[in-house]
Protein backbone atom coordinates (compact mmCIF):
# COMPACT_ATOMS: atom_id res chain seq x y z
CA UNK A 1 0.00 0.00 0.00
CA UNK A 2 2.83 2.41 0.97
CA UNK A 3 4.63 1.45 -2.23
CA UNK A 4 1.50 2.29 -4.20
CA UNK A 5 1.29 5.70 -2.53
CA UNK A 6 4.93 6.39 -3.39
CA UNK A 7 4.28 5.53 -7.03
CA UNK A 8 1.20 7.81 -7.15
CA UNK A 9 3.24 10.60 -5.54
CA UNK A 10 6.04 10.24 -8.09
CA UNK A 11 3.58 10.21 -10.97
CA UNK A 12 1.81 13.33 -9.73
CA UNK A 13 5.18 15.07 -9.29
CA UNK A 14 6.08 14.09 -12.87
CA UNK A 15 2.77 15.52 -14.09
CA UNK A 16 3.27 18.84 -12.32
CA UNK A 17 6.89 19.22 -13.49
CA UNK A 18 6.14 18.54 -17.15
CA UNK A 19 3.21 20.93 -17.09
CA UNK A 20 5.33 23.63 -15.53
CA UNK A 21 7.99 23.34 -18.23
CA UNK A 22 5.42 23.79 -20.94
CA UNK A 23 4.48 27.24 -19.63
CA UNK A 24 5.72 30.31 -21.50
CA UNK A 25 6.28 33.95 -20.63
CA UNK A 26 2.77 35.14 -21.51
CA UNK A 27 1.46 37.50 -18.83
CA UNK A 28 4.61 36.97 -16.77
CA UNK A 29 4.49 40.70 -15.95
CA UNK A 30 1.22 40.12 -14.12
CA UNK A 31 2.90 37.69 -11.73
CA UNK A 32 4.25 38.13 -8.18
CA UNK A 33 7.45 40.18 -8.33
CA UNK A 34 6.06 42.58 -10.92
CA UNK A 35 3.02 43.62 -8.90
CA UNK A 36 2.74 46.67 -6.74
CA UNK A 37 0.82 46.12 -3.56
CA UNK A 38 -0.16 49.70 -2.70
CA UNK A 39 -2.00 51.15 -5.65
CA UNK A 40 -2.18 54.81 -4.48
CA UNK A 41 -4.45 55.55 -7.40
CA UNK A 42 -2.14 53.91 -9.95
CA UNK A 43 -3.77 51.88 -12.70
CA UNK A 44 -2.39 49.16 -14.90
CA UNK A 45 -1.01 50.54 -18.19
CA UNK A 46 -1.79 48.30 -21.16
CA UNK A 47 1.67 48.69 -22.66
CA UNK A 48 3.12 46.44 -19.95
CA UNK A 49 4.78 43.42 -21.42
CA UNK A 50 6.67 40.14 -20.98
CA UNK A 51 9.37 38.54 -23.10
CA UNK A 52 11.83 35.70 -23.10
CA UNK A 53 15.32 37.20 -22.96
CA UNK A 54 18.84 35.84 -23.11
CA UNK A 55 20.82 36.65 -20.02
CA UNK A 56 23.61 39.24 -20.32
CA UNK A 57 22.22 40.41 -23.67
CA UNK A 58 20.64 43.85 -24.05
CA UNK A 59 17.02 44.14 -25.13
CA UNK A 60 15.25 47.34 -26.12
CA UNK A 61 11.68 48.36 -25.42
CA UNK A 62 10.08 51.61 -26.57
CA UNK A 63 6.81 53.14 -25.41
CA UNK A 64 4.94 56.44 -25.26
CA UNK A 65 4.65 58.05 -21.85
CA UNK A 66 2.05 60.80 -21.70
CA UNK A 67 2.65 64.14 -20.04
CA UNK A 68 1.17 65.16 -16.66
CA UNK A 69 1.23 61.56 -15.51
CA UNK A 70 2.94 59.65 -12.73
CA UNK A 71 4.35 56.27 -13.69
CA UNK A 72 5.70 53.30 -11.81
CA UNK A 73 7.67 50.76 -13.80
CA UNK A 74 8.49 47.40 -12.22
CA UNK A 75 10.81 44.83 -13.80
CA UNK A 76 10.85 41.22 -12.73
CA UNK A 77 12.44 37.91 -13.63
CA UNK A 78 12.89 34.46 -12.10
CA UNK A 79 14.53 34.00 -8.73
CA UNK A 80 18.29 33.56 -9.19
CA UNK A 81 18.47 35.65 -12.37
CA UNK A 82 18.59 39.06 -10.69
CA UNK A 83 19.85 41.76 -10.89
CA UNK A 84 18.29 43.39 -13.93
CA UNK A 85 20.08 46.41 -15.32
CA UNK A 86 18.00 49.01 -17.14
CA UNK A 87 18.66 52.40 -18.59
CA UNK A 88 15.87 54.82 -19.52
CA UNK A 89 16.52 57.36 -22.25
CA UNK A 90 14.61 59.81 -24.40
CA UNK A 91 14.05 58.32 -27.87
CA UNK A 92 14.55 61.61 -29.72
CA UNK A 93 17.59 63.00 -28.00
CA UNK A 94 19.01 59.68 -26.71
CA UNK A 95 19.65 61.51 -23.47
CA UNK A 96 19.94 59.12 -20.51
CA UNK A 97 17.32 59.93 -17.89
CA UNK A 98 17.92 57.13 -15.42
CA UNK A 99 20.29 54.22 -14.89
CA UNK A 100 19.36 51.80 -12.12
CA UNK A 101 23.00 50.77 -11.62
CA UNK A 102 23.27 54.02 -9.65
CA UNK A 103 20.63 52.71 -7.26
CA UNK A 104 21.99 49.18 -6.69
CA UNK A 105 19.93 47.78 -9.57
CA UNK A 106 16.62 48.53 -7.88
CA UNK A 107 13.84 46.75 -9.81
CA UNK A 108 11.30 49.55 -9.84
CA UNK A 109 11.31 53.23 -10.63
CA UNK A 110 8.69 55.92 -10.25
CA UNK A 111 8.64 59.12 -12.25
CA UNK A 112 6.52 62.12 -13.08
CA UNK A 113 6.65 63.39 -16.61
CA UNK A 114 5.39 66.80 -17.72
CA UNK A 115 5.56 66.43 -21.52
CA UNK A 116 4.60 63.45 -23.64
CA UNK A 117 7.63 61.61 -24.96
CA UNK A 118 8.85 58.31 -26.29
CA UNK A 119 11.08 56.58 -23.78
CA UNK A 120 13.49 53.76 -24.51
CA UNK A 121 14.25 51.05 -21.94
CA UNK A 122 17.50 49.16 -22.51
CA UNK A 123 17.23 46.04 -20.39
CA UNK A 124 19.89 43.47 -19.53
CA UNK A 125 19.37 40.50 -17.23
CA UNK A 126 22.72 40.38 -15.45
CA UNK A 127 22.05 37.09 -13.64
CA UNK A 128 25.26 37.48 -11.67
CA UNK A 129 24.91 34.16 -9.87
CA UNK A 130 24.23 32.16 -13.02
CA UNK A 131 27.26 30.52 -14.60
CA UNK A 132 26.82 29.22 -18.14
CA UNK A 133 28.10 25.77 -17.18
CA UNK A 134 25.69 25.26 -14.30
CA UNK A 135 22.64 27.03 -15.62
CA UNK A 136 19.70 25.04 -16.86
CA UNK A 137 18.78 27.64 -19.40
CA UNK A 138 20.33 30.92 -20.46
CA UNK A 139 16.95 32.35 -21.38
CA UNK A 140 14.55 33.67 -18.83
CA UNK A 141 11.18 35.42 -18.68
CA UNK A 142 11.29 39.12 -17.97
CA UNK A 143 8.26 41.25 -17.18
CA UNK A 144 7.95 45.00 -17.51
CA UNK A 145 4.89 46.14 -15.63
CA UNK A 146 3.81 49.76 -15.97
CA UNK A 147 1.32 51.61 -13.79
CA UNK A 148 0.06 55.16 -14.32
CA UNK A 149 -2.09 57.83 -12.78
CA UNK A 150 -2.92 61.44 -13.53
CA UNK A 151 -0.70 63.83 -11.62
CA UNK A 152 -2.73 64.65 -8.49
CA UNK A 153 -3.68 68.31 -8.19
CA UNK A 154 -2.11 70.15 -5.30
CA UNK A 155 -3.93 72.58 -3.01
CA UNK A 156 -7.53 72.98 -1.93
CA UNK B 1 -4.96 -3.61 -7.17
CA UNK B 2 -2.35 -4.51 -9.80
CA UNK B 3 -4.88 -3.81 -12.50
CA UNK B 4 -5.47 -0.34 -11.04
CA UNK B 5 -1.73 0.30 -10.97
CA UNK B 6 -1.38 -0.81 -14.60
CA UNK B 7 -4.20 1.52 -15.65
CA UNK B 8 -2.68 4.48 -13.80
CA UNK B 9 0.80 3.70 -15.15
CA UNK B 10 -0.65 3.33 -18.63
CA UNK B 11 -2.34 6.71 -18.36
CA UNK B 12 0.79 8.47 -17.20
CA UNK B 13 2.99 6.72 -19.78
CA UNK B 14 0.56 7.86 -22.46
CA UNK B 15 0.54 11.34 -20.96
CA UNK B 16 4.35 11.43 -20.78
CA UNK B 17 4.62 10.54 -24.46
CA UNK B 18 2.00 13.00 -25.60
CA UNK B 19 3.62 15.60 -23.38
CA UNK B 20 6.97 14.86 -25.05
CA UNK B 21 5.33 15.36 -28.40
CA UNK B 22 3.59 18.55 -27.46
CA UNK B 23 6.70 19.68 -25.63
CA UNK B 24 8.62 19.12 -28.85
CA UNK B 25 6.00 21.12 -30.69
CA UNK B 26 6.07 23.66 -27.91
CA UNK B 27 9.85 23.76 -28.14
CA UNK B 28 9.79 24.35 -31.85
CA UNK B 29 7.10 26.97 -31.35
CA UNK B 30 9.16 28.46 -28.58
CA UNK B 31 12.27 28.44 -30.68
CA UNK B 32 10.40 30.26 -33.46
CA UNK B 33 9.17 32.66 -30.87
CA UNK B 34 12.64 32.90 -29.46
CA UNK B 35 14.05 33.66 -32.89
CA UNK B 36 11.41 36.33 -33.21
CA UNK B 37 12.28 37.74 -29.82
CA UNK B 38 16.02 37.59 -30.41
CA UNK B 39 15.34 39.27 -33.69
CA UNK B 40 13.39 41.92 -31.89
CA UNK B 41 15.60 42.23 -28.85
CA UNK B 42 19.01 40.90 -29.87
CA UNK B 43 19.74 43.11 -32.84
CA UNK B 44 20.52 46.66 -32.07
CA UNK B 45 18.41 47.83 -35.02
CA UNK B 46 15.31 45.94 -33.83
CA UNK B 47 13.25 47.35 -31.02
CA UNK B 48 10.03 46.23 -29.35
CA UNK B 49 7.43 48.93 -29.89
CA UNK B 50 4.54 49.21 -27.51
CA UNK B 51 1.37 50.80 -28.82
CA UNK B 52 -1.50 51.92 -26.61
CA UNK B 53 -4.92 50.46 -27.24
CA UNK B 54 -7.57 52.78 -28.80
CA UNK B 55 -9.41 53.14 -25.48
CA UNK B 56 -6.16 54.25 -23.82
CA UNK B 57 -5.71 56.84 -26.58
CA UNK B 58 -9.28 58.10 -26.11
CA UNK B 59 -8.93 58.28 -22.33
CA UNK B 60 -5.76 60.31 -22.83
CA UNK B 61 -7.41 62.67 -25.33
CA UNK B 62 -10.85 63.20 -23.83
CA UNK B 63 -9.87 64.38 -20.39
CA UNK B 64 -13.17 66.16 -19.85
CA UNK B 65 -16.71 65.04 -20.55
CA UNK B 66 -17.54 65.82 -24.15
CA UNK B 67 -20.47 64.98 -26.27
CA UNK B 68 -19.12 62.30 -28.55
CA UNK B 69 -20.32 61.97 -32.13
CA UNK B 70 -21.20 58.35 -32.92
CA UNK B 71 -22.29 59.36 -36.45
CA UNK B 72 -18.61 59.36 -37.45
CA UNK B 73 -17.97 55.64 -36.85
CA UNK B 74 -17.80 53.21 -39.76
CA UNK B 75 -21.28 51.65 -40.17
CA UNK B 76 -21.44 47.93 -39.36
CA UNK B 77 -23.19 47.36 -42.67
CA UNK B 78 -19.90 48.03 -44.49
CA UNK B 79 -18.25 44.98 -42.91
CA UNK B 80 -19.56 42.43 -45.42
CA UNK B 81 -18.00 44.39 -48.26
CA UNK B 82 -14.44 43.82 -47.08
CA UNK B 83 -13.48 40.71 -49.00
CA UNK B 84 -9.68 40.63 -49.07
CA UNK B 85 -7.40 39.98 -46.11
CA UNK B 86 -5.91 43.46 -46.26
CA UNK B 87 -9.15 45.40 -46.03
CA UNK B 88 -10.53 42.90 -43.51
CA UNK B 89 -7.51 43.38 -41.23
CA UNK B 90 -7.45 47.17 -41.57
CA UNK B 91 -11.16 47.47 -40.91
CA UNK B 92 -10.92 45.08 -37.99
CA UNK B 93 -8.70 47.77 -36.44
CA UNK B 94 -11.18 50.47 -37.50
CA UNK B 95 -14.06 48.65 -35.79
CA UNK B 96 -11.99 48.04 -32.65
CA UNK B 97 -11.48 51.82 -32.38
CA UNK B 98 -15.17 52.39 -33.12
CA UNK B 99 -16.07 49.97 -30.34
CA UNK B 100 -13.75 51.79 -27.91
CA UNK B 101 -15.25 55.14 -28.94
CA UNK B 102 -18.85 53.94 -28.62
CA UNK B 103 -18.02 52.44 -25.22
CA UNK B 104 -17.08 55.93 -24.06
CA UNK B 105 -20.50 57.30 -25.04
CA UNK B 106 -22.93 57.26 -22.16
CA UNK B 107 -26.11 56.26 -23.94
CA UNK B 108 -28.77 53.63 -23.72
CA UNK B 109 -28.14 51.94 -27.04
CA UNK B 110 -26.75 48.50 -27.77
CA UNK B 111 -24.53 49.59 -30.66
CA UNK B 112 -21.46 48.26 -28.85
CA UNK B 113 -22.79 44.70 -29.16
CA UNK B 114 -23.32 45.11 -32.90
CA UNK B 115 -19.75 46.33 -33.27
CA UNK B 116 -18.42 43.49 -31.19
CA UNK B 117 -20.22 40.98 -33.40
CA UNK B 118 -18.66 42.55 -36.49
CA UNK B 119 -15.24 42.45 -34.81
CA UNK B 120 -15.74 38.75 -34.15
CA UNK B 121 -16.73 38.09 -37.76
CA UNK B 122 -13.71 39.94 -39.11
CA UNK B 123 -11.43 38.19 -36.61
CA UNK B 124 -12.69 34.83 -37.87
CA UNK B 125 -12.01 35.94 -41.43
CA UNK B 126 -8.39 36.74 -40.62
CA UNK B 127 -8.00 33.48 -38.67
CA UNK B 128 -8.14 34.93 -35.18
CA UNK B 129 -10.47 32.59 -33.38
CA UNK B 130 -11.70 32.59 -29.82
CA UNK B 131 -10.76 36.14 -28.80
CA UNK B 132 -14.34 37.37 -28.76
CA UNK B 133 -16.16 34.47 -27.17
CA UNK B 134 -19.66 34.07 -25.75
CA UNK B 135 -18.31 34.96 -22.33
CA UNK B 136 -17.09 38.33 -23.60
CA UNK B 137 -20.41 39.02 -25.35
CA UNK B 138 -22.22 38.23 -22.10
CA UNK B 139 -19.90 40.55 -20.18
CA UNK B 140 -20.64 43.34 -22.66
CA UNK B 141 -24.35 42.67 -22.39
CA UNK B 142 -24.18 42.90 -18.61
CA UNK B 143 -22.07 46.04 -18.64
CA UNK B 144 -23.66 48.07 -21.43
CA UNK B 145 -24.24 50.97 -19.08
CA UNK B 146 -20.94 50.72 -17.21
CA UNK B 147 -18.39 52.77 -19.13
CA UNK B 148 -15.34 51.66 -17.10
CA UNK B 149 -16.11 47.99 -17.60
CA UNK B 150 -16.56 48.46 -21.33
CA UNK B 151 -13.21 50.29 -21.47
CA UNK B 152 -11.55 47.36 -19.73
CA UNK B 153 -13.14 44.86 -22.12
CA UNK B 154 -12.07 46.95 -25.10
CA UNK B 155 -8.48 47.11 -23.82
CA UNK B 156 -8.44 43.38 -23.08
CA UNK B 157 -9.69 42.65 -26.59
CA UNK B 158 -6.99 44.76 -28.23
CA UNK B 159 -4.08 43.36 -26.25
CA UNK B 160 -5.30 39.77 -26.54
CA UNK B 161 -5.43 40.21 -30.31
CA UNK B 162 -1.97 41.82 -30.52
CA UNK B 163 -0.42 39.08 -28.38
CA UNK B 164 -2.00 36.37 -30.50
CA UNK B 165 -0.76 37.92 -33.73
CA UNK B 166 2.72 38.52 -32.36
CA UNK B 167 3.17 35.08 -30.91
CA UNK B 168 1.97 33.44 -34.12
CA UNK B 169 4.48 35.47 -36.14
CA UNK B 170 1.79 37.42 -38.03
CA UNK B 171 3.20 40.86 -37.43
CA UNK B 172 2.22 41.98 -40.94
CA UNK B 173 -1.44 41.46 -40.02
CA UNK B 174 -0.83 43.23 -36.70
CA UNK B 175 0.53 46.21 -38.65
CA UNK B 176 -2.65 46.32 -40.76
CA UNK B 177 -4.96 46.08 -37.75
CA UNK B 178 -2.93 48.74 -35.90
CA UNK B 179 -3.13 50.99 -38.98
CA UNK B 180 -6.92 50.85 -38.97
CA UNK B 181 -7.09 51.31 -35.20
CA UNK B 182 -4.78 54.31 -35.01
CA UNK B 183 -6.15 56.13 -38.06
CA UNK B 184 -9.74 55.63 -36.89
CA UNK B 185 -8.92 56.79 -33.36
CA UNK B 186 -7.29 59.98 -34.69
CA UNK B 187 -10.13 60.52 -37.16
CA UNK B 188 -12.83 60.22 -34.47
CA UNK B 189 -10.88 62.40 -32.07
CA UNK B 190 -10.19 65.28 -34.47
CA UNK B 191 -13.75 65.27 -35.82
CA UNK B 192 -15.09 65.44 -32.30
CA UNK B 193 -13.80 68.89 -31.61
CA UNK B 194 -13.50 72.30 -33.25
CA UNK B 195 -10.29 74.29 -33.03
CA UNK B 196 -11.67 76.90 -30.66
CA UNK B 197 -13.40 74.39 -28.36
CA UNK B 198 -10.71 73.10 -26.00
CA UNK B 199 -7.02 73.82 -26.38
CA UNK B 200 -5.98 71.06 -24.02
CA UNK B 201 -7.89 68.36 -25.87
CA UNK B 202 -6.48 69.48 -29.21
CA UNK B 203 -2.98 69.44 -27.71
CA UNK B 204 -3.66 65.87 -26.52
CA UNK B 205 -4.76 64.87 -30.02
CA UNK B 206 -1.54 66.27 -31.50
CA UNK B 207 0.47 64.47 -28.79
CA UNK B 208 -0.65 61.23 -30.43
CA UNK B 209 2.11 62.04 -32.93
CA UNK B 210 4.44 60.16 -30.55
CA UNK B 211 2.19 57.09 -30.76
CA UNK B 212 2.06 57.43 -34.55
CA UNK B 213 5.88 57.68 -34.71
CA UNK B 214 6.21 54.46 -32.73
CA UNK B 215 3.59 52.75 -34.84
CA UNK B 216 5.30 53.89 -38.07
CA UNK B 217 8.72 52.65 -36.94
CA UNK B 218 7.17 49.34 -35.91
CA UNK B 219 5.37 49.02 -39.26
CA UNK B 220 8.54 49.89 -41.19
CA UNK B 221 10.20 46.76 -39.77
CA UNK B 222 7.84 44.79 -42.03
CA UNK B 223 7.99 47.04 -45.08
CA UNK B 224 9.03 44.13 -47.31
CA UNK B 225 5.58 42.66 -46.86
CA UNK B 226 3.41 43.69 -49.81
CA UNK B 227 0.42 44.68 -47.65
CA UNK B 228 2.53 46.71 -45.25
CA UNK B 229 4.37 48.38 -48.11
CA UNK B 230 1.16 49.68 -49.68
CA UNK B 231 -0.28 50.78 -46.34
CA UNK B 232 2.86 52.73 -45.48
CA UNK B 233 2.60 54.46 -48.84
CA UNK B 234 -0.97 55.47 -48.08
CA UNK B 235 0.06 56.91 -44.74
CA UNK B 236 2.70 59.21 -46.22
CA UNK B 237 0.40 62.23 -45.98
CA UNK B 238 -0.07 61.75 -42.23
CA UNK B 239 3.61 61.04 -41.68
CA UNK B 240 4.62 64.21 -43.57
CA UNK B 241 2.06 66.26 -41.71
CA UNK B 242 3.39 65.07 -38.34
CA UNK B 243 7.01 65.52 -39.41
CA UNK B 244 6.41 69.14 -40.37
CA UNK B 245 4.78 70.29 -37.15
CA UNK B 246 6.46 73.08 -35.22
CA UNK B 247 7.85 72.41 -31.78
CA UNK B 248 9.00 74.37 -28.82
CA UNK B 249 11.85 72.59 -27.11
CA UNK B 250 13.38 72.88 -23.68
CA UNK B 251 16.26 70.94 -22.14
CA UNK B 252 15.22 67.84 -20.27
CA UNK B 253 15.97 67.98 -16.56
CA UNK B 254 15.71 65.08 -14.17
CA UNK B 255 15.48 65.68 -10.45
CA UNK B 256 14.66 63.39 -7.55
CA UNK B 257 11.88 64.16 -5.07
CA UNK B 258 13.49 64.00 -1.66
CA UNK B 259 10.60 62.37 0.18
CA UNK B 260 9.70 59.45 -2.05
CA UNK B 261 12.52 58.82 -4.57
CA UNK B 262 10.21 59.77 -7.42
CA UNK B 263 12.02 61.17 -10.45
CA UNK B 264 10.68 64.36 -11.95
CA UNK B 265 11.31 64.55 -15.68
CA UNK B 266 10.73 68.04 -17.00
CA UNK B 267 11.18 69.50 -20.43
CA UNK B 268 11.39 68.06 -23.90
CA UNK B 269 9.43 68.77 -27.05
CA UNK B 270 6.00 70.36 -27.15
CA UNK B 271 4.01 70.61 -30.37
CA UNK B 272 2.84 74.11 -31.28
CA UNK B 273 -0.76 73.75 -32.37
CA UNK B 274 -2.04 76.39 -34.77
CA UNK B 275 -5.36 76.56 -36.58
CA UNK B 276 -3.55 75.82 -39.83
CA UNK B 277 -1.97 72.69 -38.30
CA UNK B 278 -5.39 71.65 -36.97
CA UNK B 279 -7.03 72.00 -40.40
CA UNK B 280 -4.16 70.14 -42.08
CA UNK B 281 -4.42 67.33 -39.52
CA UNK B 282 -8.19 67.05 -40.01
CA UNK B 283 -7.93 67.00 -43.80
CA UNK B 284 -5.12 64.47 -44.00
CA UNK B 285 -6.56 62.08 -41.47
CA UNK B 286 -10.03 62.27 -43.07
CA UNK B 287 -8.64 61.54 -46.54
CA UNK B 288 -6.63 58.54 -45.39
CA UNK B 289 -9.46 57.20 -43.27
CA UNK B 290 -11.91 57.51 -46.18
CA UNK B 291 -9.51 55.49 -48.28
CA UNK B 292 -9.13 52.79 -45.64
CA UNK B 293 -12.83 52.22 -45.06
CA UNK B 294 -13.86 52.49 -48.70
CA UNK B 295 -14.77 49.16 -50.15
CA UNK B 296 -11.70 47.09 -51.07
CA UNK B 297 -10.70 49.25 -53.99
CA UNK B 298 -8.59 51.16 -51.47
CA UNK B 299 -4.83 50.83 -51.14
CA UNK B 300 -4.34 48.19 -53.79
Amino acid sequence: MIRMKKIYFLLIALFITTSAFSQRCDNYHKSGDCKIYRSDGFEYYGQSRSALLEIKKQATFKAVFYGDRDYKVVLCTDYGYYPIHYVISNADTQEILYDNSEDDYVESVGFTIDKTQNLVFDITVLAEDVKPKDSFDLRVCVGVNIYWRKVPKLGF
Amino acid sequence: MKMKLIIVLGFFTFFAFTQCKSEKKENSQQSTEHEEITQAFGNSDKVVYMLPSPDEMFSEIFIEDLELKPEYVNPVTNATNYVDIKSQSINLGVYISDFAYLSAVNDNTTDELEYLKVIRELMDKVNLYGIVDENMLDRINNNLMVKDSLDKISQELYYKMSNTLESSDRNNILVLVSTGAIVEALYLAINNIDFDQSGEIIQNIFDQKFVFDNYYEFASQYKDDIYVKTVLKELTAIKDMFDHLDFSETDIEVTKESDNDFLVIQGGKEIIVTEEAYIGFRENITNVRTLLVSISKSIN
